[in-house]
Formats: structure tokens, C-alpha cells, sequence
């Protein structure tokens, strides 16, 4: 038996190495361009391959027990490729042959074939056939490599020996040899396999050739989880993404990356779809759809989209065919939804309390005997028959979700499809509080010719939040001495429990009638040539139409709500439209010169256009309550609106990226845009970048450090913008209204905002210093990021003194700081090949501080030092987010002297903190700020055999009033300056203030501060956010083709805070909040 | 495919913004409708200073502004509504937006008066249109200049953000109001349509009242006897309007729905703010019958079964202003029951049990003590609908009634304060008794009329529809009225309380100049 020498394994596995990095580089290899012209003449089969093998590039691996290579042939060969030559030389036996990318050729014997086990080997989670796996019998040196097709045909190995799968980016994989003939091998990909491509905006790169902040993130991680937008789905996993949760169905939520650099203008990161800008909200994709979100942090990454670009860039990739035998897959779940905290309100006994401390408290009469005096009619006789009603058990149930996803999908050379449809209802924990999406997925590629594709992608939505809910909050302000039923009430309720006007019942919101249907259709129309005769050339054209409809209909009947009752019912009829296109022009251009100058150039051409359209029609007093909001010219009184906005962008964008020798590489962009909505004279701006990076595990000299795998160091500078204020805020606006004389209605109109004709874009220029790193054969990876910004030309809403009429104006005045860390590490801790445990963590750590540096220049006072401009809380020096105010120190107790006027015991202690004897402006401070100091989370992924188990804990860290303002008074604030109803009003049960027990966090029952107090908190937490754990059957428990996997999942399980409102990452508070859920699901994937 | 290419690059200039869907000053002032839509919305603005359509605190300027805090009563939490001057304090929430309406209005104002300089529209449309505009911007200036003292004097339309107001002596305020009215005066049709819109009586009307602050006594009577000698301005004697054949009195008939407009048969109304239920722009939150009207729902009978079931006839009072003892008894005592503006119809002071499961139904219901305060008191019926809203019975309680802003007996009111001030007291007391006549009252004698006599006719005459605030504040009697009058706030106001203070938010934004706050505000 003839052994393959160890030296010519490890030739082969460098020049599969090699070839497979130029492959990726340059797709025009060509492995079958040598000719051979030689004769031989009785010579063994042997000498001649060793002589091919001299004279060529080619390297023949084969069984010398299998193969006769001891006969001798005489043939002659002229001007003859490898095939032909092989096929003389095999002419005559059973002998056959495969050449693989790699110049290998492998030579078999098909009689014997029984003596080899063959099979493939494929991306564990794509399905993709791997070429080029090197393939060995463990403690042997017998190998092979896999063909295009990711097939190999191997020696059979003994039985008990195993058989060791490799490839690059991948971990290896060992399967035991019992018996089988066929063994395929799935091979998982490497944890964050550094050559992976990511997606940059208008075109894709390898990760390593990278020079600025990227992050991706797949969704295969939390596709357990039950997350219906996919910011849930990367939430906690990126350093420097803040995502606030959403807790009522079908809300959108909001994402930030790397803090906020704008006051006025949206800090939302700008999002991209199959790479095209979208204008919609990200909850019109259903999540499964979505393959991979990039993220693109700092100023050079961003800077392709140069006036979207301030806010960082959201790239979304839907997903394709990814397998050559169509591939159904069904998955669904069903899950149930609890609040993580409901509020706790006053009980009958203590609602009876409330009365009598308030009436002693306003000098009323409160005997406890004559209770019944003090409370309303109906209230009196549910109290003597003692019947008490819990309001917040009545209005919320056990929330349900269930998600229903089939998609099928396919990859051939010639076509790529992928069809999905996706059905997803929510019903959740307030009464009637329903939501329901309905998702349609088609993503068709095909390519014409080797040099042509076109592309299709497309997606459409509805979702439908019709139905009204009961009003929880109201809920938690009935008395629960009130009646819930009466026969003769709207719909069956009592209109007003207590018979007490301000207190509707919150079950007859249910009542009216209400559609609410938001569409979104989205389509992708590409051409994509690669440009015959000119290797590497390539020009895309990216067509892409949004249209967003949404129809809102409310009918409040006469009986069912105040509005409905005055007006004798009022119907609404809402639609608006948004239509959005772009086209995209995209020249790339990629190729290696002299196999050491990668050369990567894009140039951009694009347009948009966006428009929007609304109407909308009232009608109120309908003699009949019976066609609602269907028949709108039957009411009385009738008003119509309308609007239309446009807006139109053009910009140019080129981007260089130039690598030498795989070590160094520069980027530089630049970007040109246009926009309507900015004032005559700045309708273009520029936004120029450049990155550098090296990667210095490429040196030589770094070579030999056995631990350190891949090592890259990354610095970007750049500036990017944000269009911040809408269209038209450069122009003089007027307002209408209406106004009668005796019965006849005129119109009439009013300047409501003054022209700035200097309006302009904020530029954000920004620098990013950052390490990507892996250590100890990449079982440690990860990146270190420390970036700094300073956003200029701020779009400021500037508070005008309202004697001008006016109350404020934009103009770009003003300049804010941003500075950051960011760190993200992975790590397979455990890896133990021979029981399939595998132990995977991940670790993100982030941290950001705005301050704003200059506000308007003003020096009122003339101290030579810039004015803070109080009334909007800005302080030069400070953070945007800084709560400004008067510090409170507790409560006035009854004995305490020199409790100010205007205050009484019982009310805040406001600090006197200029100690000037009085409390007035001038004693207002800083008081921390509502943003956290940091964030992290931290994930886990335990893999046994056929069990996952994953879970992520996450946090944000406040210091020291690093705290939101918590509304957790009882009475009102005098900031609203609405009477307080504390007497007519349910509240939370808090041990508020009274003479006979006196507190010094809750006010007196009958406070009303004469200045603004806010109480604030501690907004830290940790909270287990996710858990979910799946087991997938082995392939052959249906047959071969089918995967089946069954999973369970919590979310929000547990949160540790001293926070005592409903939710502290959302800051959300008792009063007028919602609180967060916790949900529990199951559900299975079945791939067939 | 090339053919796309290329229209996306010819498309590169056309970045100019066209707006679609509102309109902008330059293409809204270019002819006499135009400024007839911006004149309308001064009619607009206006009327929501009493109605607060235009900022957000419905209820306080009819409850601050015409009563509450003042010597007429208080809030029955003394904490809200000026009922506790302790509270107030740059950050008041009445201060704040009473100011930002009253310089929307001039802002407004000058807009008009600043494009008719260079309009292109004849003179005399320029000189009507600029009369309605001044007018406006003295009647908003009237109230700065009164509740606030020196104030910033805008008289342009601002283009460009300022910063740097300082106040103007009240003086020069009253000046500039003087001056508008007097163009007003010479440009607004003599003849009153009648429909709520401006005739020169409206000018007059407030002329005499500048004149009075002024100390310009013989103007001032000037300026009242040309209305008062018009020939169109009467005052009502006898009943009239959709509701004459019902129980009650001329003074009643004045205050139903419909009654307002002279196009129904009112001789006395000179300016009267317009509402109209169902019509666009006839709706505006008059909370009048809400804020003035006892909190009755919640009275029972004896086995304290509900004593009052909600009805359209009764509206919805919720008793935020508690009418003190000098509206209630104090100013009528002279002519109790004679007095028809002290009728039972005018102030109803009994309230029936209107609940037919009750043992008492149809009876007087027995006040009881924890009632007083906000349940049960003397409800002026100006601010109700005894026969049923419009819209029907409404928690809210609001009015579509027609709002008086002008009426001839406080044409006589002022001329007879004008008189005293000249010491003509035989004259002064003539004015007054015309009032006192038609109201079936006591004539005063001459040797009683004094300021306070006169205060107290305007509190019998006029309550709810003088903005008692600004009149007591225009004054300077303020302070001692409500020390004398007023026992809940007598011990809280002091004497600068008379004018209100500067909004800290205006104070805060004012970086380029500092705007003084007034004395013993903090």
C-alpha cells in the first residue's frame, strides 16, 4: 500500500490555502490551461504521473493497491490538455479520475469501490457544499480533499479509526468510522471566522480586507427567539447599539449606535436594505426573512452614505437560496406574555384611607364613620354591600403570540429564489390590545448569461392594529368601589363607574370602532453586469419603490366615550401614503495586480425621491350611529384635510480601498450629496473619509508567536452628516384655521414659523481607533474600539423669547462631543471534539459620553463666558441628557422650621443650593443625567450532541442620579398646571406623607408644588433578557433530507434594579407607563 | 437601461423645494383675501382669550382672569387659580401663556400691518384692513400693558430670530394704543354689521378706557358719549329673543343662546366674540358654565340617594371658582330683591332635587356644610344654558353661546368712571343709574359714587364678562379689593401682586438683553 508522504500533505494543504485566498480575490483561476506535449514509451503508469507531476502543477493522489500504476504504456502526447492526457493513459482500465480546484487529481478505481467511503461536506448552517475540506484518517497520513461539489472519496479507513474534516474559517469536525460507506460532515463556521464577507454598503467585503467599525450579526443565534423586529434580535449583541424595547404589540422600537450627536434631529441610524436605503420602519420585515444585519459604526465605514450617515448605518440583508435541492422550511411558535410588574393600586380598604387622609388634610371633616358621606352614591352602596372591584386584574389577561413562517428556497447556477410567507398575532395583556402582521418574502435572482444577472427582491406587509384596548391607565385610577357592569351602560359597562365624570370606564375605549392597517410593498429591481473582456469590472443598477399606506378609521359612538357623547358621535377617516424611490448607479471595480495590489474601487450615482400624501375627513353629530365611520357624509358637521410633501436627494459617492501584500490597506471616500430640503444657497455638501489598516499578524515577524492567530489594527477619520431637520424648515410656514361670523365659517391664516434661509446639514467628523484581534487558534476573537466625534452646525430648535410671537426656530448653531469605548470578545471556552460539547460566551462592553461644547454664543450677562441656555436644559460643558432642576432633600416634616412659603409639611424639601436664604432660579443644579455610564451583556451558547442552550444577560450601569425622573408622586406636578384629582383619582399604594406618618420619599396626599420637583432614580439593571434551548433529531429520524429542531424560550426572565417604575431600560414609569413583558415559547423548525 | 442612467442625471438640478400643501406669507399676502384670512384669525386669537382654544390651559383664564383670585371669590382649593398668591411665581402657568397669546396676536398684527406698507392693493382697502389690525394690536397690548406694566413694544413683523427685548414704559404702551385705536377709529365702518365683527364703536370703547389710564379724562368721555349718541346703541328694557316667552327677565334674555348678535335684535352689544356649534370655527372650549357652575352632581337627599341626575338643561358645572360672600351677598344688599341682575333667574342660589327615585324630588335640596365650597353657591346663569346646549348634555361644560368682548352699559360704566375722575359726580351718578334703571335698581346718590361704588356696579353688571383681573389690575386696586373682599387670598397677596409676573421662559430665552422681572417676583 502506498502511503502519501507527509511533506506532500502539507504542500497541499498550503497550495489549497493559497489558491483558495486568489480564488476569492479573482474568480478568473484558470486550472486547466496546461498543455502537455511528450511521448513515453514503455514506461510503468507510475513514471509517467510522477513525470506529469514534475512538468506541471498537478499532483496525483491514488491507492497503489487500487491502481495499476505498475503497467507500462507507450503513447504520445501533442499540444494536449490534462484530460485528454489521462484519458490515454486509463484508456484500457477501469481507472477513473477527478481533477479538484486545487490541481489535485485523484485517481480510483470503481471495482474497488466498495473500499472507499465517500460523502460531502457542507456548511452546518448555510448547506453550502465546502470545496477544498481536507479530509484524513486520523493517526494516518492518508488524506483528500474535497471536489467543487464539497465530495470526497477516501481510502476506507479501519474500523474505530475516525475520519478528521478541516478547512479554514471552519472548526474541524471527527466522525468515527463504524461500518458506513457514506459519511457527510457538516463543519460549523469558526466563531466569527475572520474571512468572512460583510456587507459595506453599495458592495460586499472579505472581513479581513476591512478598515473601518463593521459588526455583523446572523440571525441563526436568536432565531428561537420570539422577536417579531429584528432590533430585538440584536439587541445586547453589538457594543455601542442601545435598542429600547418595545412592550406594547407591533411598537416600534428604537435603536441608537454610539450615542446621540444630534438635539433635534433623529439620532436613528440610517437603514438599508439588500443595499438600498429605506425609508420605512424596520417592523415591516419580518425577521425571519432577514439573513444578516451589518452594522456600520464609525465615520469611514459610514461614510459611503455621507449625509444619512451621522447616526451610523443599519445594513439589512434578506435571505437567498442557499442549497441546490429546493428546501422547504416551516417553523412556528407559540408563546404566552406576562408583565414583568403590574402596578399595585390602592384596595377598597386603602382607596377609604386616601379619602379620609385627604379630607384631613384639606381641613375637612373625616370620620371614618361617616365614610359613606365622602364618597359618591354608587361608591357608598358597593361599599355597604361590600363589593370592591380590581380594575387592573379585569382589564389585563395572559398575552399570546404565535408566528407561523413557511419559505422555500433554492440555489442553482443559473437561479436563486427564496419565497417566504409569514403570519404573526399578538394578543396582549390589556384587553382587545391586538396585533397581527401578515409578511410576504419573494428574492428571485437569475443570471442570463456567465456575465448578466438580474435580480428581484421583494417584500410586503400588513399589519393590523384595529380594535381598541382598554385603557390600562385609566384602569389603575378607577375607584374600586366602582361598577365594571351595567345592562343598560354602552356595550354592557357602566359609562361611569362611580358617576364621577373624569373616570370613564376603561373597558369602553373597546367599544369604538377602530381599523388600523399599515401596508409597506418594497421592491428590488437589479441589473447586475460584470462587464465581459474587462475581469473584475462590474455596473449594478439598483431600481427600488417603497409604497407605505396606512389607513386609519375611528368611530366613537355617542354612548361609548366623552368625545363621541358631545359630539354625537365622531367618525375619522385617516390615509396616508408615503412613496419612496431610488435608483442606484454602481461602477465596481476589483482585481489584484502583481498579486500584491488589491485594488477594490466603487463609484455611486443615485437618486431619490420621497413623497408624502395625506387626507383625512371628520365627521361628527350622526343622527344614526349605525354606519360609523363607513358613511361619512351622513354626519352634520364635516372637515376634510389634506397635505402633500416631497423631497428629492442626489448624490455621488467613490470609494478606494487598496490593500498591499494582505497587510496594508487605505480606504478613501467621499461623498456628495444634495437635498431639497435645505435653504437655496446649501442644497450640496461634501463628506470625505479615509481609513487605514494593517494587518500585522501578516508580518513575518509575528508569524512565529504560536498563540496569536490574526491581529489587525484599524484608524479611521471622516466626516458625515445628518439632514436633521425635515423638508421645508427653511421656509416661512403659514397655519389655517377657522373662525365664524354670526353662522357663516372663514378661513384663517397665520404665520407659524420664521424663515432661516441659512439652514444647513450637521456634519459629524469623527475619528475611530480600533483593534480586531484572534488569539489561541481564534478561540479568543475579538475588537477594541475607542472613537471619539464632534458633531458641528447642530440643528438646534432654538427657543425664542415668545414676545416675537414665535416660540422657537431652527438654526445650526451649536457643537456636541461624543466619546466612546467599545469592546466586544468571544470565546469557545470548551471544546471537546470526541462528546460534541462545545461552550461558546460572548462579551460587549460599551460606553459613551456626549457633551455639548457651544450652544448660541450668547454672553448676555457679558462674563466673557458663553450663556447655558436654561430654558431648554443645554449647559456648555455638560451632557445633553443632564437633568436640570431643583434638588430635593426629602420632605418638610410638621416640626420643621423655616419651611419656605408657598410650602407646607408634607410637600419636597427643595434645596437652597446657592445658600442665599430663598429659593428661587438661581438654585437650580444639574442633577445627573438620564443616560446610563455604561452597558454590557453577556452571552452564552452551550452546545451538547443534540442540545443547544443559549442565553444573554444584559445591563446598563448608572452612577450616582445617573437616573430618570420617576413619577412616583401621588398628586400631579405643577409643571402640567391641571387641577390635581388626587381625590377622585385610584393610585399607586405608596406610604405617601401624613401627619401621623410622616415619610420622606412620598409627598402629602395633597401636594401640589409651587416649583417643578422631580424625583429621580437609579435606572441600573441587569436582567436575563434571553434563554432558549433547543434539541435538533438527528437527520435520519425522518429521512435524510429532513432536520427537525424543537426549542423553548424565556424572555426578560428575571431583572435585578432598585428602579421602582415598570421598566428601567425604557425608563418607563408607574404613571402613564406600560410595563415591560416577560414571555415564555415554544416552537419547532422542520426543514424538509 | 442606459435611458435611466441618464434621466437620473438630468434630475440633478432639480433640487428646488416647492411646497404643496400650506401656504407661505409670500404667497398668501398678494391679495385682499389673503389679508382678510389673516384678519379673521386676530377675531380668532382673540376670542381664545377667554376661550383658550390657542394654549393649552382650558379653564384658567376664566377662572383667573375673570374671578378667580380677585375680589369677586377663589378657587376652592386655594392652592390652584390664585387662591394662594404664596404660589405664584415666574413659572405660573397663566402668566406664561397669556403672554405667548397676547404677542401671537401682535406678531399676527404686525405681519399685516408691515406687508400693507408695500402692498399693492388700493388705499382704501389698505386703510380698513389696516384699521382691524390695529385695533387688534391696541386690544392686546391693553392687556400687557395692564396685567404685566412696561412690557416689550413689537410694532413690525420680526423676520429674524431676537433676542434682546427690553421693556417699554407702560406709558409709551398706552400711547401706541391710543394711536392705533385713533387710526381704527377713522377706518372701521360706523355702521355695526352686526355680526361680531369690528365697527368704530369697539375703537371708541377702548379708547375711553386708554384715555381713562391715560388721566386724559375729557377724551375718554369724549370718545363714550360718540357711541352713547350713535343712534344704533341702546340698552334692552324689554324682553326679547328665542326665549322672551320663558320665566324670566331682560337681563336674562341677554345672556341666551343667540341673544348676543344685534342681527337678533340686541341694541347693546358693540363687539361680540363668535361661536357656533357644529359650524367650523364656531367651536371653541367656553368652559364658562365648567369653571363657574357648582359641582351639583354629587348632591343627594336625605337617604343620600343622588339628588341630581345629569342633564342637558342643567350642563355641568364643576365649581372651580367659589363665588366669595361680596359677589354673593355684599354688593347686592341695597336692592336684594329688586335687583333683577340679582333675580332668581340671574343667581340661582336654591337647586332642586330633579331625581324622580327620590323622596324629595322636585324639592329645594337641604344644603349641607361640606357643600359650600364647591357644590352648592350662587351660580351667575350668564354662564349657562337653562334650556339645553346645542350639543346636549356635556361633561365638559362648555358653551356655543355667542361671548360679549363690548356692551353699552360698560360704555356708561366708563364714561361715569371718566366723569369721576374729572370730580363730576352728578354726571357719573347719571351714567351709572342708566344701568341701575334698566335693572329695576335703587338710583345711586351722587354723594356714594366713588371708584369702589363704581367696582362694585361693574361686579353686578359685568361679572364674567370683564376680565375682573385686568380692571382691578388697571386700577391698581387690586391688592386692597382683595384684602378687603377676598378672605381666603387676603392673606397671601401683597401689594406688587397687582401686576403679574414676566415669564421666566421669555426672561430665560431673552440671551441678548436682560428683561427685568417685576418687583417681588422670584
Amino acid at each position: 500500500m502506498k502511503k502519501i508522504k507527509r511533506n506532500k500533505i502539507l504542500l497541499i494543504m498550503k497550495l489549497t490555502t493559497f489558491l483558495l485566498s486568489i480564488f476569492l480575490v479573482s474568480t478568473s483561476a484558470n486550472t486547466f490551461s496546461q498543455k502537455f506535449s511528450f511521448e513515453v514509451k514503455d514506461e510503468t503508469v507510475k513514471d509517467v504521473l510522477s513525470k506529469i507531476e514534475a512538468s506541471s502543477d498537478y499532483k496525483f493522489l491514488y491507492r497503489s493497491d487500487a491502481i495499476d500504476v505498475s503497467r507500462e504504456i507507450t503513447l504520445a502526447f501533442n499540444d494536449e490538455n490534462i484530460d485528454s492526457v489521462l484519458g490515454k493513459i486509463f484508456d484500457q482500465d477501469e481507472t477513473t479520475y477527478k481533477i479538484f480546484v486545487d490541481n489535485l487529481i485523484v485517481l480510483a478505481n470503481n471495482p474497488l469501490q466498495q473500499q472507499t467511503v465517500t460523502g460531502m461536506v457542507s456548511d452546518a448552517i448555510t448547506g453550502d457544499a465546502l470545496a477544498g475540506v481536507y479530509v484524513v484518517i486520523e493517526g494516518t497520513q492518508t488524506g483528500t480533499t474535497t471536489d467543487v461539489n464539497g465530495k470526497y472519496v477516501i481510502t476506507q479507513p479501519e474500523k474505530g479509526q475516525n475520519l478528521v474534516f478541516s478547512f479554514i474559517g471552519y472548526l474541524p469536525g471527527k466522525i468515527p468510522y463504524t461500518g458506513q460507506n457514506i459519511i457527510d460532515m457538516k463543519l460549523s463556521t469558526d466563531i466569527k471566522a475572520l474571512e468572512e464577507v460583510v456587507v459595506v454598503g453599495y458592495g460586499t467585503q472579505k472581513k479581513s480586507d476591512v478598515t473601518g467599525s463593521i459588526v455583523r450579526v446572523t440571525t441563526e443565534e436568536t432565531s428561537d427567539l420570539p422577536n417579531y423586529n429584528i432590533l430585538q434580535s440584536i439587541q445586547g449583541k453589538v457594543p455601542g447599539l442601545n435598542v429600547t424595547s418595545s412592550d406594547r404589540p407591533g411598537e416600534d422600537l428604537t435603536l441608537t449606535i454610539r450615542g446621540i450627536n444630534s438635539i433635534s434631529a433623529s439620532s436613528s441610524p440610517l437603514i438599508v436594505v439588500d443595499g438600498v436605503i429605506y425609508n420605512g420602519s424596520l417592523s415591516e420585515f419580518n425577521t425571519n426573512d432577514i439573513a444578516t444585519v451589518d452594522i456600520l459604526k464609525d465615520a469611514s465605514a459610514a461614510a459611503v452614505y455621507g449625509s444619512r450617515a451621522a447616526n451610523g448605518v443599519l445594513l439589512i440583508t434578506t435571505k437567498t437560496g442557499t442549497t441546490g435541492k429546493p428546501q422547504f422550511n416551516f417553523t412556528t411558535y407559540q408563546g404566552i406574555q406576562k408583565p414583568d410588574r403590574l402596578i399595585d393600586v390602592l384596595d377598597g380598604e386603602g382607596y377609604l384611607r386616601k379619602v379620609l387622609d385627604f379630607r384631613q388634610a384639606k381641613g375637612l371633616e373625616a370620620d371614618p364613620a361617616n365614610i359613606d358621606n365622602y364618597i359618591t352614591v354608587t361608591e357608598a352602596e358597593n361599599h355597604q354591600n361590600g363589593l370592591t372591584t380590581d380594575w387592573m386584574d379585569l382589564v389585563t389577561r395572559i398575552g399570546t403570540t404565535s408566528n407561523y413562517h413557511l419559505d422555500v428556497s433554492s440555489k442553482t447556477n443559473s437561479t436563486n429564489y427564496y419565497v417566504s410567507g409569514t403570519y404573526f398575532n399578538q394578543k396582549g395583556i390589556v384587553i382587545n390590545d391586538d396585533f397581527e402582521m401578515m409578511s410576504m418574502n419573494a428574492n428571485l435572482t437569475n443570471n442570463i448569461t456567465d456575465w448578466y444577472a438580474i435580480s428581484i427582491k421583494s417584500m410586503f406587509s400588513s399589519r393590523d392594529f384595529s380594535g381598541r384596548e382598554a385603557n390600562y391607565n385609566g384602569a389603575s385610577q378607577q375607584s374600586p368601589y366602582g361598577n365594571v357592569y351595567d345592562e343598560n351602560g354602552p356595550g354592557g359597562y357602566a359609562f361611569l363607574p362611580i358617576g364621577d365624570a373624569i373616570g370613564v370606564n376603561p373597558f369602553c375605549p373597546t367599544l369604538t370602532q377602530n381599523k388600523d392597517i399599515r401596508t409597506s410593498l418594497w421592491g428590488l429591481f437589479s441589473s447586475i453586469l460584470d462587464v465581459p473582456f474587462i475581469p473584475g469590472l462590474k455596473w449594478t443598477i439598483n431600481l427600488s419603490s417603497n409604497l407605505r399606506n396606512s389607513n386609519l378609521n375611528n368611530f366613537y359612538d355617542n354612548r361609548s366615550s366623552n368625545d363621541g357623547i358631545v359630539n354625537n358621535g365622531v367618525g375619522t377617516k385617516e390615509k396616508t401614503q408615503n412613496f419612496d424611490w431610488t435608483i442606484d448607479n454602481i461602477i465596481n471595480y476589483r482585481n489584484v495586480f502583481n498579486k500584491v495590489h488589491s485594488i477594490d474601487l466603487t463609484l455611486l450615482y443615485s437618486y431619490e425621491n420621497t413623497s408624502y400624501e395625506y387626507s383625512g375627513m371628520t365627521g361628527k353629530n350622526f343622527f344614526t350611529q349605525v354606519t360609523g365611520y363607513d358613511n361619512l357624509s351622513l354626519a352634520q358637521f364635516q372637515q376634510i384635510a389634506s397635505n402633500f410633501e416631497d423631497q428629492k436627494s442626489v448624490s455621488m459617492m467613490g470609494r478606494l480601498n487598496y490593500i498591499f501584500n494582505n497587510k496594508y490597506a487605505i480606504t478613501l471616500t467621499a461623498r456628495r450629496d444634495g437635498f431639497s430640503g435645505f435653504a437655496v444657497n446649501n442644497k450640496y455638501a461634501t463628506f470625505p473619509s479615509i481609513a487605514i489598516a494593517w494587518t500585522a499578524s501578516n508580518e513575518k515577524f509575528l508569524q512565529d508567536i504560536s498563540w496569536l492567530n490574526y491581529l489587525k489594527l484599524r484608524l479611521s477619520y471622516g466626516k458625515n452628516g445628518n439632514q436633521a431637520v425635515g423638508r421645508y424648515q427653511s421656509l416661512a410656514r403659514m397655519n389655517s384655521n377657522q373662525y365664524v361670523f354670526d353662522q357663516t365659517s372663514i378661513t384663517t391664516i397665520f404665520v407659524n414659523s420664521m424663515a432661516n434661509n441659512d439652514l444647513t446639514w450637521e456634519s459629524t467628523t469623527s475619528r475611530n481607533l480600533g483593534t480586531d484581534f484572534g488569539i489561541f487558534q481564534n478561540r479568543l476573537t475579538g475588537n477594541i474600539d475607542i472613537y471619539s466625534s464632534d458633531t458641528k452646525n447642530l440643528l438646534l430648535q432654538r427657543a425664542l423669547p415668545q414676545t416675537s410671537g414665535f416660540n422657537s426656530i431652527f438654526m445650526n448653531i451649536g457643537e456636541v462631543h461624543n466619546n466612546g469605548f467599545e469592546l466586544a470578545l468571544n470565546s469557545v471556552n470548551l471544546r471537546n471534539d470526541g462528546s460534541g460539547l462545545i461552550w461558546s460566551s460572548g462579551f460587549v462592553f460599551s460606553l459613551n459620553r456626549n457633551k455639548i461644547v457651544k450652544l448660541t454664543g450668547a454672553d448676555a450677562n457679558k462674563d466673557g463666558i458663553e450663556d447655558d441656555d436654561i430654558i431648554n436644559n443645554w449647559f456648555i460643558g455638560e451632557s445633553i441628557n443632564s437633568i436640570f432642576g431643583y434638588e430635593v432633600d426629602g420632605i418638610y416634616q410638621l416640626n420643621e422650621a423655616n419651611i419656605p412659603a408657598g410650602f407646607a409639611p408634607g410637600d419636597f424639601r427643595l434645596v437652597d443650593s446657592n445658600k442665599d436664604g430663598a429659593l428661587t432660579p438661581e438654585d437650580r443644579v444639574i442633577r445627573g443625567n438620564t443616560l446610563p455610564n455604561y452597558s454590557f451583556s453577556i452571552s452564552n451558547n452551550l452546545q451538547y450532541k443534540n442540545f443547544n442552550f443559549y442565553m444573554l444577560i444584559n445591563s446598563i450601569q448608572g452612577g450616582r442620579n445617573n437616573s430618570y425622573l420617576g413619577d412616583n408622586t401621588a398628586t400631579r406636578s405643577v409643571s402640567t398646571g391641571s387641577a390635581t384629582f388626587t381625590e377622585r383619582y385610584n393610585f399607586q399604594d405608596v406610604p405617601y406623607w401624613t401627619p401621623t406618618r410622616p415619610s420622606n420619599e412620598y409627598s402629602r396626599i395633597d401636594a401640589y408644588p409651587s416649583l417643578p420637583t422631580r424625583i429621580l432614580e437609579d435606572r441600573s439593571f441587569i436582567r436575563l433578557q434571553d434563554i432558549s434551548i433547543s434539541y435538533t433529531f438527528n437527520k435520519g429520524f425522518f429521512n435524510e433530507n429532513t432536520n427537525l429542531k424543537v426549542y423553548a424560550t424565556a424572555k426578560n426572565l428575571y431583572t435585578i434594579t432598585k428602579w421602582t417604575g415598570y421598566d428601567p431600560e425604557n425608563a418607563t414609569v408607574i404613571r402613564g407607563g406600560f410595563p415591560l413583558m416577560k414571555s415564555f415559547t415554544i416552537g419547532f423548525d422542520f426543514k424538509f | 437601461m442606459t435611458g435611466i442612467f441618464l434621466l437620473s442625471c438630468i434630475k440633478q438640478d432639480d433640487l428646488k423645494e416647492m411646497p404643496h400643501g400650506f401656504i407661505t406669507p409670500e404667497n398668501a399676502f398678494i391679495n385682499q383675501e389673503g389679508y382678510e384670512s389673516a384678519l379673521a384669525n386676530l377675531y380668532r386669537l382673540s376670542r381664545g382669550l377667554i376661550t383658550s382654544e390657542a394654549y393649552t390651559n382650558g379653564d384658567y383664564a376664566i377662572t383667573v382672569i375673570y374671578g378667580s383670585g380677585t375680589d369677586l371669590g377663589w378657587y376652592n382649593e386655594k392652592k390652584l387659580f390664585y387662591g394662594n398668591y404664596d404660589l405664584i411665581n415666574s413659572t405660573d402657568v397663566l402668566a406664561k401663556e397669556y403672554w405667548n397669546q397676547l404677542y401671537s396676536i401682535i406678531k399676527d398684527c404686525n405681519v399685516i400691518i408691515t406687508r400693507l406698507e408695500t402692498s399693492t392693493l388700493s388705499e382704501n382697502v389698505k386703510q380698513s384692513i389696516g384699521a382691524e389690525a390695529k385695533f387688534f394690536r391696541a386690544y392686546a397690548y391693553r392687556f400687557l400693558a395692564h396685567l404685566y406694566g412696561d412690557v416689550p413694544m413689537v410694532t413690525t413683523e420680526i423676520n429674524s430670530p431676537k433676542f434682546d427685548y427690553v421693556r417699554a414704559p407702560k406709558s409709551e404702551i398706552l400711547n401706541l394704543m391710543i394711536e392705533d385705536l385713533l387710526y381704527a377709529n377713522s377706518y372701521l365702518p360706523v355702521t355695526n354689521p352686526g355680526n361680531g365683527r369690528l365697527s368704530k364703536a369697539a375703537a371708541d370703547q377702548l379708547l375711553t378706557e386708554t384715555y381713562i389710564s391715560i388721566g386724559d379724562f375729557d377724551k375718554a368721555i369724549e370718545s363714550a358719549t360718540s357711541i352713547i349718541n350713535d343712534g344704533q346703541y341702546k340698552l334692552m328694557t324689554t324682553r326679547f329673543g328665542a326665549l322672551s316667552n320663558k320665566p324670566g327677565d331682560v337681563f336674562w334674555d341677554l345672556f341666551r343662546e343667540g341673544n348676543q348678535n344685534r342681527l337678533g335684535g340686541n341694541t347693546e352689544a358693540i363687539l361680540v366674540w363668535q361661536m357656533q356649534y357644529g359650524v367650523q370655527g364656531g367651536e371653541a372650549r367656553y368652559m364658562i358654565e365648567r369653571a363657574w357652575g357648582p359641582y351639583i352632581e354629587v348632591l343627594v337627599d336625605s337617604e343620600k340617594k343622588k339628588a341630581i341626575i345629569p342633564a342637558d338643561s342643567l350642563g355641568r358645572g364643576v365649581g372651580f371658582f367659589t363665588p366669595g360672600p361680596y359677589l354673593e351677598t355684599t354688593i347686592w344688599e341695597s336692592d336684594y330683591d329688586n335687583d333683577i341682575r340679582n333675580s332668581k333667574y340671574n343667581m340661582q342660589r336654591v337647586f332642586y332635587n330633579n331625581n324622580p327615585a327620590s323622596i324629595e324630588y322636585l324639592q329645594p335640596i337641604a344644603p349641607r356644610p361640606e357643600w359650600l365650597n364647591r357644590n352648592y353657591h350662587v351660580w351667575v346663569k350668564k354662564g349657562s344654558c337653562p334650556y339645553g346646549h346645542p350639543q346636549g348634555y356635556d361633561a365638559g361644560g362648555r358653551l356655543y353661546t355667542d361671548i360679549y368682548a363690548m356692551r353699552l352699559a360698560e360704555t356708561y360704566l366708563l364714561r361715569a368712571e371718566a366723569y369721576l375722575g374729572k370730580g363730576d359726580k352728578t354726571n357719573a351718578a347719571a351714567d351709572i343709574n342708566m344701568i341701575r334703571e334698566r335693572a329695576n335698581a335703587t338710583p345711586v346718590e351722587e354723594a356714594a359714587v366713588d371708584i369702589n361704588y363704581i367696582l362694585d356696579e361693574r361686579a353686578r353688571e359685568l361679572v364674567i364678562e370683564e376680565p375682573r383681573r385686568l380692571t382691578l389690575s388697571r386700577l391698581g386696586l387690586l391688592y386692597e379689593r382683595v384684602v378687603q373682599y377676598n378672605p381666603i387670598s387676603a392673606g397671601s397677596v401683597k401689594p406688587f401682586h397687582n401686576l403679574l409676573p414676566i415669564p421666566q421662559n421669555v426672561i430665560d430665552a431673552n440671551s441678548g438683553a436682560e428683561l427685568e422681572q417685576n418687583p417681588g417676583y422670584n
